[in-house]
C-alpha cells in the first residue's frame, strides 16, 4: 500500500511542483540573504549617545533613576568612547534589565558588577577605571579597562535590542526597539588643566545616534538636572550567534505553503481524479490508507527539505565567509547545525501532515490550504502590530511553535523563533497539532462516505 | 463566438441579464461558495477586535508608530484568504465537477460568461467586503479608544474594501487561467502573504512598499497584478477548450 501511495505521489503533478517549490524557496532565500553587500562589520554598534569632549582625565558620575525594560540585554549608563562613530574604541558601564551592571569594552571585554544605581567612569591616561554605589557615598569597583590616549567623547548612553541579539548577516536585519532611561546628578569633573567643572548636560553637550541608519525622532529631555534619554540599537561584538548558520533556513517560513499544499494534494487528487474509490475497494480500513499516506507525504517532504536545507548550508557558508564571516570568529558550523536542519525539514513535514490531516476532516483541500495558510502567515504579518507578550504567545501555541527548533544558539529574545530555551518543546507543540488534524482527518473519514 | 443555434427550449430574454442571473444562483446555492462570504466577513471582523483589543500604544510594539487605522483594519489580512478562496472556487468548481461546459452551452458567447460570473462574484463581494470592514472599523474604533489610541477618521477605509474585492478578483483572474483549486488557490495565496513576509525577512523597505497590502501603494500594486490575471484568465476562458 505504501508502494501504491508512493506511485501516485510521483506522479501527482501538482506534488512535484510543491517539492520544487519548497526546495527553491529554502536554498533561494539563502542565497539571496547570505550574499550581497561584502564586509559586514563583525560588530554592532548602535546607541544614543548624550556626550561632550574630555581632553584629558576626568570622572563622570551619573545615577540611573529608571530603565525601560525592553531587552534584557537593553543598556543605559556612562561611556567614554574615541568618538560618537560606529566602531570607536570605547568602555562602557551600564545597567540592564536582565544581565545586572557590565563594564564592557572593546566589544569583547564584559565584566559583572554589583547592581547599583549610581555609575562612575573615572579617565586617567590609558586607563578607564569603573566604579558603582548604591547610595552615591561608598564606591565598589568594577573594573578597568584600556582607552585610547588623547581627546575622548564622555557622556550617557541608551540603547536596546529588538529581538535575538547577534551581528546580522545583512545590517538591515538588525532589529531594534527604542528605550527610554532617565538620569540624574549628572557631573563630569575634569581635574586638568585648570579644574573644569561640567555640570549637567546642556551647553557643551551634544546628542548622536551612533550608528543610526535613520536618525531618531525622539528627542532628550533635560528638565531640572533630569534627562530622558531614548535609544535602540545594540553593542555587541565579534561573537558568533548562530545567526550565520540560520542563515540557511531562512526560507522556512516561505516554504511552508507548498509543504502544506503537498499535504492537501495528497488526499484531494484523489478525489478529484477518481482514484479514491478504487484506494479504498483495495485497503477498506481507512486507517491504513490515512496512515500510509501521511508516512509517504511525510517522508518525501522530509528527505526533500533536508537535502534542500543541507545543500542551502553548504551553498551560504563559501558566500558569508567571502564576506567577512571568517574563523576564528565564525567558526565552523557546529553541531546544532545539523538538528537546524534536521528540524526544519521535521517541521515542514509536520506542516505537510497538518495538511493532510486537515484536508482530510474538512474534505476540501481547498479550504484546508485556506486555513492553514491564515494560521501560519497571519500571525507573522500582525506580529509588528502587536504587543510583544501577545505575539509571542499567539506564536507559542500555533503551528508556527515548531519554528524553535532552529535556534542554534541559546539567545535571549527571538522573533519568529518560540521558546528561547528549549527548541524541542516548539517541535512537540507542531507534532501536538499535526496530530489533532490527522486525528480529526480519521475521525471523518470514518464516519462518513468515500 | 457565433452566436448560439435556436435549441428546442425557450431563449433567454436578455442573455446577459439570463448568464449573471445563472451564476449568481450557481454562487448562492453551493453551499461552500454561499457560506464563505460570511466566513470572510467574520474572519476579518474577529481579527480586527482581537487586535484592537490587544493594542496597546505604550508598549514597544507602538513605540515606532503603529497606526490605529492600520490596526483597526488588521484583520484583513485574515479575511484576505477566504476572499481569495470564494474567487477562486466560483471558477474552478465548474471545471472539476463539468459544469462549465452546460454554462457555456447556455451562454456561448463566453466574453459575456466570464463578464457575468465577474459580476455575480462582484455583488457577492461587495456586500461581504462592506460588512467586514465596517465591522472591523465599528468595533475596533472604541477598544482603540479606551486604550489610549488617537481616532482615525475614515483613513484606510477604502483601500481595505479596495483589497479585498480586488482579491476575489484575482482568484477568479488566476483560477480562469490555471482552472485547478489548488494550483489558483496556492498562487493566489503566496502572492497576498508571501511578499509582505519575505520584506519582513530581509528588512528592506522596498520589499515592503511593493507588496500586495491594504494600505500605502498596496491596492495599487494588487490592481495591476488582478487586471494581469483577469486578462489573462479571460483570455483563456474565452479561447481554451472548456473541459
Amino acid at each position: 500500500m505504501i508502494a501504491a501511495e508512493w506511485l501516485k505521489l510521483r506522479t501527482l503533478p501538482g506534488a512535484l511542483w510543491c517539492l520544487f517549490v519548497m526546495a527553491g524557496a529554502l536554498v533561494g532565500l539563502a542565497l539571496a540573504v547570505s550574499s550581497g553587500a561584502p564586509a559586514a562589520p563583525s560588530y554592532v554598534d548602535e546607541f544614543r549617545f548624550v556626550h561632550r569632549p574630555l581632553a584629558g582625565d576626568g570622572t563622570l558620575t551619573a545615577r540611573l533613576l529608571t530603565q525601560e525594560a525592553t531587552h534584557p540585554w537593553a543598556m543605559a549608563g556612562v561611556m567614554v568612547k574615541a568618538g560618537p562613530v560606529a566602531g570607536a574604541p570605547y568602555a562602557a558601564l551600564f545597567a540592564t534589565p536582565g544581565h545586572g551592571t557590565r563594564l564592557q569594552s572593546g566589544f569583547r571585554t564584559d565584566v559583572a558588577g554589583p547592581s547599583a544605581r549610581w555609575l562612575r567612569l573615572t579617565r586617567a591616561g590609558a586607563t578607564v577605571t569603573a566604579a558603582v554605589s548604591r547610595d552615591g557615598g561608598s564606591w565598589l569597583p568594577v573594573g578597568s579597562a584600556p582607552v585610547p590616549e588623547g581627546p575622548l567623547a564622555v557622556g550617557l548612553f541608551v540603547t536596546s535590542p529588538g529581538a535575538t541579539r547577534g551581528v546580522p548577516v545583512r545590517p538591515a536585519m538588525l532589529r531594534t526597539r527604542p528605550s527610554t532611561a532617565t538620569f540624574d546628578t549628572v557631573t563630569l569633573t575634569e581635574p586638568a588643566p585648570g579644574g573644569a567643572v561640567g555640570g549637567p548636560p546642556g551647553a557643551g553637550w551634544r546628542a548622536t545616534d551612533v550608528g543610526a541608519r535613520r536618525p531618531s525622532t525622539v528627542d532628550d529631555v533635560a528638565v531640572d538636572g533630569m534627562v530622558a534619554v531614548t535609544g535602540s540599537g545594540d553593542i555587541l561584538g565579534r561573537a558568533d550567534d548562530g545567526s550565520r548558520v540560520a542563515v540557511a533556513t531562512t526560507g522556512t517560513i516561505l516554504a511552508m505553503l507548498p509543504a502544506v499544499v503537498l499535504g492537501t494534494l495528497v488526499l484531494s487528487a484523489e478525489y478529484r481524479g477518481g482514484t479514491a474509490l478504487a484506494t479504498f475497494a483495495a485497503c477498506p480500513r481507512r486507517g491504513r490508507v490515512l496512515a500510509a499516506k501521511a508516512l509517504v507525504a511525510g517522508s518525501t517532504v522530509f528527505g526533500t527539505a533536508a537535502v534542500a536545507c543541507l545543500a542551502a548550508l553548504l551553498l551560504a557558508q563559501p558566500l558569508l565567509r567571502g564576506r567577512g564571516f571568517t574563523a576564528p570568529a565564525y567558526a565552523a558550523p557546529p553541531l546544532d547545525a545539523l538538528r537546524m536542519v534536521l528540524g526544519t525539514a521535521a517541521v515542514l513535514a509536520l506542516l505537510a501532515l497538518m495538511g493532510l490531516g486537515l484536508a482530510t476532516a474538512l474534505r476540501r483541500g481547498a479550504a484546508a490550504i485556506g486555513l492553514l495558510a491564515a494560521a501560519l502567515y497571519v500571525p507573522v504579518v500582525l506580529t509588528p502590530l502587536l504587543p510583544a507578550a501577545v505575539a509571542r504567545w499567539w506564536q507559542r501555541s500555533g503551528p508556527l511553535a515548531g519554528l524553535a527548533v532552529q535556534r542554534v544558539r541559546e539567545t535571549d529574545d527571538g522573533f519568529l523563533l518560540p521558546w528561547p530555551r528549549t527548541p524541542w518543546l516548539g517541535l512537540a507543540i507542531l507534532c501536538a497539532w499535526a496530530a489533532a488534524a490527522l486525528v480529526a482527518g480519521y475521525a471523518t473519514l470514518r464516519r462518513r462516505d468515500a | 463566438m457565433t452566436p448560439a443555434a435556436p435549441g428546442p427550449f425557450r431563449a433567454a430574454p436578455a442573455p446577459l441579464a439570463g448568464a449573471f442571473r445563472a451564476e449568481w444562483t450557481k454562487l448562492w446555492t453551493l453551499r461552500s461558495t454561499a457560506a464563505l462570504p460570511f466566513v470572510a466577513a467574520a474572519a476579518t471582523v474577529a481579527v480586527s477586535a482581537f487586535v484592537c483589543a490587544a493594542a496597546d500604544p505604550r508598549t514597544v510594539a507602538c513605540a515606532d508608530g503603529c497606526d490605529p487605522a492600520r490596526l483597526a483594519l488588521s484583520g484583513v489580512y485574515c479575511g484576505q484568504a477566504a476572499f481569495a478562496l470564494l474567487g477562486v472556487l466560483v471558477t474552478t468548481g465548474e471545471y472539476r465537477t463539468g459544469l462549465i461546459t452546460y454554462t457555456l452551452a447556455a451562454v456561448p458567447w463566453r466574453p459575456a460568461a466570464f463578464g457575468a460570473k465577474a459580476a455575480a462574484l462582484l455583488a457577492a463581494v461587495l456586500p461581504a467586503a462592506l460588512v467586514a470592514v465596517g465591522g472591523a472599523v465599528t468595533l475596533g474604533r472604541p477598544l482603540l479608544a479606551h486604550h489610549g489610541f488617537a481616532a482615525t477618521g475614515g483613513r484606510g477605509i477604502g483601500g481595505a474594501l479596495l483589497h479585498l474585492v480586488l482579491v476575489a478578483l484575482l482568484g477568479l483572474g488566476v483560477a480562469a487561467l490555471l482552472r485547478g483549486t489548488t494550483a489558483a488557490l496556492t498562487a493566489v495565496l503566496a502572492l497576498l502573504y508571501l511578499p509582505p513576509v519575505a520584506a519582513l525577512l530581509l528588512s528592506d523597505a522596498r520589499w515592503a512598499a511593493w507588496a500586495p497590502s491594504p494600505t500605502g501603494r498596496g491596492p495599487a500594486v494588487l490592481a495591476t497584478v488582478t487586471t494581469a490575471a483577469l486578462l489573462l484568465g479571460a483570455t483563456r476562458f474565452a479561447r481554451g477548450d472548456p473541459s
